[in-house]
This record gives structure tokens, sequence and C-alpha cells, in this order.
């Protein structure tokens, strides 16, 4: 009944009007950057949000879920594209992602593009340290 | 009478709490992350995060469709793969859960313009395609599904059309698709 107390940290329910199946993880988030430099070699490693179902998971009341997965990530050095990835539905959710460049000076702008195959897309801009 | 401006002052409130949640989803032109780069580069000019100009071509849908390594290939127009120990692939023996596992591929091979990493029993093998520009090293690591036990396979593509390949086989605990 109405006597059941309520935690304070729960958000309000809300509505829920969406009858199409609803993505797990909500909106673009953050991309994730660590990055360390070992003599001219900068290794970047990211940790991008994205639930990247591959279209053959069900959701508890037994729906499939449809595929949604980051498709292409481009990074950026200063303006200019030096790595682009084509991902499929194999690549894991919330995906990590290692990489190395040459000739990095600190200070410049590194930027991690990506859109899925909703063409929903994101842009982080991280500092060279 | 006083109906109506309570109304549209309600309105205007919940316009601004909608416009807030946008911009903290991230959903408005307003990305945390490039004011915080702004904020910690004071001297350099402004960098919002533009779209690249360049954006890769199109997705290679033939070659997410294909299902093994040679037709994969061919979808890219590169002849027949031939194994080769310059090509490094790092994977794990055993894998515990199959849904996030750790694949890498590197070369010291000069011209390599592209590395792909496949997972032959995956209902999509091709997991990922890179396209390193000049500045690029060789070396790609991420992490990807396995349904079952398969072998894995990392593909350096050169620039005079030769494919070099290095396999292996990862046994599969827990499938990570389905």
């Amino acid at each position: 009944m109405a006597t059941l107390p309520q935690a304070s940290t729960t958000p309000a329910p809300a509505p829920m009007p969406a009858p199409m199946p609803a993505p797990v993880s909500t909106g673009p988030q953050a991309t994730r950057l660590r990055a360390q430099r070992q003599g001219e070699v900068l290794t970047v490693r990211l940790l991008l949000s994205h639930a990247m179902d591959n279209g053959q998971q069900r959701d508890p009341d037994g729906r499939l879920r449809p595929a949604w997965f980051i498709q292409q990530v481009c990074v950026t050095l200063q303006g200019e594209v030096v790595l682009q990835a084509h991902w499929g539905p194999s690549v894991a959710r919330d995906p990590f992602w290692q990489f190395q460049l040459r000739g990095v000076r600190a200070g410049e702008s590194l930027a991690i593009h990506w859109v899925d195959n909703l063409g929903q897309r994101r842009s982080d801009v991280f500092v060279v340290p | 009478m006083p109906l109506r401006p309570i109304r549209r002052r309600d309105g205007l409130r919940h316009s601004a709490t909608v416009a807030a949640l946008l911009a903290a989803s991230g959903l408005l032109p307003l990305w945390p992350s490039a004011l915080r780069a702004q904020a910690a580069a004071p001297g350099s000019p402004a960098a919002p995060p533009a779209w690249p100009e360049h954006w890769p071509g199109p997705w290679p849908q033939a070659a997410f469709q294909a299902s093994d390594l040679a037709r994969m290939l061919a979808t890219l127009g590169v002849a027949q793969p031939q194994p080769s120990p310059a090509v490094r692939l790092s994977a794990p023996e055993l894998a515990e859960d199959g849904r996030a596992v750790l694949l890498g591929v590197a070369t010291e091979l000069p011209g390599v313009q592209r590395l792909a990493l496949l997972v032959a029993h995956n209902p999509t093998p091709l997991a990922a395609l890179f396209e390193l520009g000049p500045r690029a090293v060789a070396q790609q690591a991420l992490r990807v599904k396995l349904a079952r036990s398969t072998p894995v396979y990392a593909v350096a593509l050169l620039a005079d059309g030769q494919a070099l390949f290095a396999h292996q086989d990862v046994q599969v605990s827990l499938g990570g698709c389905g």
C-alpha cells in the first residue's frame, strides 16, 4: 500500500510512453580517454559508451532488441584524420579500443567522433597530455 | 482569469527544464567534453568538436555481411590471404566470458594500410576494419564478443594489395551473443 517507504535516491517513476523497444543505455555518453607517452609514440586507450546490441539479444519480456551499434569511429588530430575504424555488431558493449599514434605533441587536440547504425553521433575532444 | 498566466509560466518552466535535461544528456550542441577541452587549453584557439571533413567512406556493408575471411577480403578487392608470422595476433587461449574478449593485432611490416579482426563463428565474422593514417602505428586492440569457441583472425592489408594473416583458436566458456 502507500505506506511503503520510498528510497530518496529513486527518481520519481516517469511515465513510459514509448511503445518501441527502449535502448538499454540512455543517449550518448562521454567517451573516456587515457593517453600515455613512450618516446615519440602516444598510446591511447578509449572507453566508448554504447549498448552495441547485435540484434540477437532479447529483452526480459522476450522481444528481440534491434541491432544498435557504432559503425564508424574517426580519430582526428588538430582537425586532421589520423585513424578511422569501421565496426560491426561483434564489438563488445561499451567498447574498449587501444591504438598508438606517432609524433603527437603535447597540447594538440585529439577528437574522437563516432556514428552508429541509427545515425546517432557523438564527438569528444581531448587535449594531448 | 488567473488560469492563463499560470499555465504560460508553467510552460516556460517546463521548457527550461527540458532544455537543461537535453543539455545535460548531450543532445543539445553543448558538449561538456568540448568545454572541458577549451577550459584546459585557454591559450589555444577554441576547439569545438567540428565534425571531420574527411569522414571515412560509407560503412563497408558487404564486408560485414561476408561469411568468412576469403569472402570478406573479396568484397574489399583483395586476393587470397597468406598466413604470415609477421602479423601478430593477441588473443586469450581461454575466454571465460565471451561478451568482452580483448583481441589485438600488430605488425612491423611497412606499408600497412588496413588492419582487420575477424571472429570466424560469430553471426557477423568481421568485427572491425581499421584504416591507418600515416601517423598511426600498425597496432590495434579492441574488445569483441565471441558467440562460442572459435578461430579468430588478424589481417594486415598492405599497400601492394597483399593480405597477410595470423589466426588462433579461442575456447569460450560463456558465449557472448545470445
